[in-house]
């Protein structure tokens, strides 16, 4: 059987010393170990010639041979990365290696001064990784990154163009149903009248969706810089826009300390808005409006809440609530319930996430996330239109 | 202007006639007497402006309704060419067009036109233009003498 003991470090080491020496072999590691001066291989498993592409004894003929297995464009800060070890600091870099495979295979290495009990550095210890894979990985998800950025753009474009676009026939069409009512209208017979009145109220209601579309693309085209914004300025500023509404349901509306965050001042503005709008709105229908909103301070992101005691939002409807022309044709005049089509465009432009936690008769709460510390002008979340 | 009895002339530059129409409908039902001259693209803008061509025998405009998207020469050359001129640089220049960029928009004021409308969305929004136009340029804004 075979024994160990603990060590004064707290370890547990085996008798038998080969055992240790097995263990290093069970890794896909290369572990090794050199001379301060890098002149002399302390310690190689046999996972060398694995990730270098070159036998383990070349190492011993010259230990710095390894050199020619990495890539000539990396070599010098690997040369200073070693410098820099002999000196005492510890190294962690990536670089390309193994000349046979034309340097396609990707190293990162790790590694440590030993020191002796008088302090001085006695070896330098370290251990070299095959990241191949990884960094392939990487570069698909980077490349999926820009098709996605560039599948948005065109998305952007074309919700700007087809709305921009359409605005002169648009006008063409009510103008001239108009006109053609107030001129021509009492010429009309009943039937001529009723034709009239379906294109009157089809150009209306078209023009609401133009209308709606155009605002919607101008989250890009109206696009800020982010800047660091006091969040409860902000949300005083949406709150006394909206003076009337509230006066008119009687809403009560308390709020929490606000955060500053990182954002686009207008669009935060446009968030506060229109969920304190709608809830306004849903909540007001049978009763008195009473709005609450806070802010949980996540570790990544500021969580805000706008819950209010409304009638609820069921389960399956919760995703529909944010779709474009969530309220379609028939939507009232001026309302075509594109508000939170907007903001949810708004809290994924700034890499934010926004959800409904709700029970019907139990009210809603609308929570949006603000990521912290951005500093890039455009954070994309996945547009599931 | 309007004081004294006389018409009111306009220049309309918009080589839309829908939307031409529509400023002609708006104007003849506004509050002012005028008489509302209409052209096609710039060249004719300009001809018109300088009384020269077809236009010889034209009044000089009280106000100019400028599009910026005209076929033969555009909206800008238009308002390069009146700023140029230092008697047709006196007359109010109303930029009317489609175009929300905001470069549009500065290089417009950069040019002198003196005001930036979008076109209206609807024969009433034509009228509330016609309206304001009314009040603020040709009732309560001196102009410069002819």
């Amino acid at each position: 059987m075979n024994s160990a003991r603990t060590d004064d470090e707290n370890r547990v080491v085996p008798d038998d010393p080969d055992l240790l020496l097995q263990l290093t072999e069970y890794t896909d590691d290369s572990l090794w170990m050199f001379s301060p001066d890098w002149k002399e291989v302390i310690f190689a498993n046999s996972r060398y010639e694995d990730i270098f592409g070159e036998p383990l004894s070349t190492l011993e003929d010259d230990p710095r041979s390894f050199l020619e297995a990495v890539h000539p464009d990396d070599r010098d800060s690997v040369v200073a990365a070693m410098e820099e070890l002999s000196g005492g600091e510890p190294a962690d870099l990536e670089f390309r290696v193994d000349p046979a495979d034309n340097y396609e295979t990707w190293v990162w290495v790790q590694a440590q001064p030993v020191y002796d009990d008088s302090g001085e550095i006695a070896a330098l210890a370290g251990y070299t990784r095959d990241i191949t894979r990884r960094k392939e990985y990487q570069r698909e998800l980077e490349h999926h990154r820009e098709a996605l950025e560039k599948s948005n753009e065109s998305l952007r474009e074309f919700a700007y163009i087809a709305s921009h676009d359409l605005q002169e026939p648009l006008r063409m069409v009510s103008s001239y149903v108009d006109l053609l009512e107030r001129e021509y209208g009492d010429q009309f017979d009943d039937e001529a009248e009723e034709y009239m009145e379906f294109a009157v109220n089809g150009a209306k209601r078209m023009k609401r969706m133009i209308n709606s579309l155009l605002e919607y693309s101008r989250v890009h085209t109206q696009a800020e810089e982010f800047d660091e914004v006091d969040a409860a300025e902000v949300f005083e500023s949406a709150r006394q826009d909206l003076e009337l509404l509230i006066a008119d349901h009687s809403a009560e509306i308390t709020v929490g300390d606000l955060p500053t965050v990182s954002a686009d001042r207008d669009q935060l503005g446009q968030v506060f808005q229109n969920l304190l709008k709608n809830s306004i709105e849903h909540a007001g229908e049978d009763g008195t409006p009473q709005i609450d909103v806070t802010v949980t301070d996540r570790p990544e992101a500021y969580e805000f809440a706008v819950a209010d005691n409304g009638p609820g939002i069921p389960a399956d409807e919760q995703d529909d609530v944010f779709d474009i022309f969530r309220q379609g044709a028939n939507a009232e005049a001026g309302n075509t319930g594109i508000g939170l089509a907007i903001t949810r465009r708004i809290v994924q432009r700034h890499g934010g996430d926004i959800w409904i936690e709700s029970e019907p008769g139990e009210g809603a709460r609308f929570k949006f996330t603000i990521p912290k510390g951005l500093n890039v002008a455009e954070s994309e979340g996945v547009d599931h239109e | 202007m309007s004081e004294t009895g006389q018409p009111v002339e306009i220049l309309l530059a918009e080589d839309n006639p829908g939307d031409a129409k529509l400023t002609q409908k708006a104007f003849e039902e506004g509050n002012i007497l005028n008489n509302l001259h209409i052209v096609e693209n710039g060249v004719e803008a300009m001809d018109f402006l300088k009384q020269r061509g077809d236009y010889e025998d034209k009044a000089r405009p009280d106000l100019v309704l400028l599009d910026l998207n005209m076929p033969k020469k555009d909206g800008w050359d238009v308002l390069e060419e009146i700023n140029e001129d230092p008697e047709l640089r006196r007359i109010p220049v109303i930029v009317l067009t489609s175009s929300e960029a905001e470069s549009d928009i500065v290089k417009s004021y950069e040019l002198q036109a003196n005001a930036y409308l979008s076109k209206p969305v609807d024969y009433s929004g034509f009228m509330d233009v016609v309206r304001s136009l009314e009040e603020f340029w040709l009732s309560v804004v001196k102009m410069p003498p002819k």
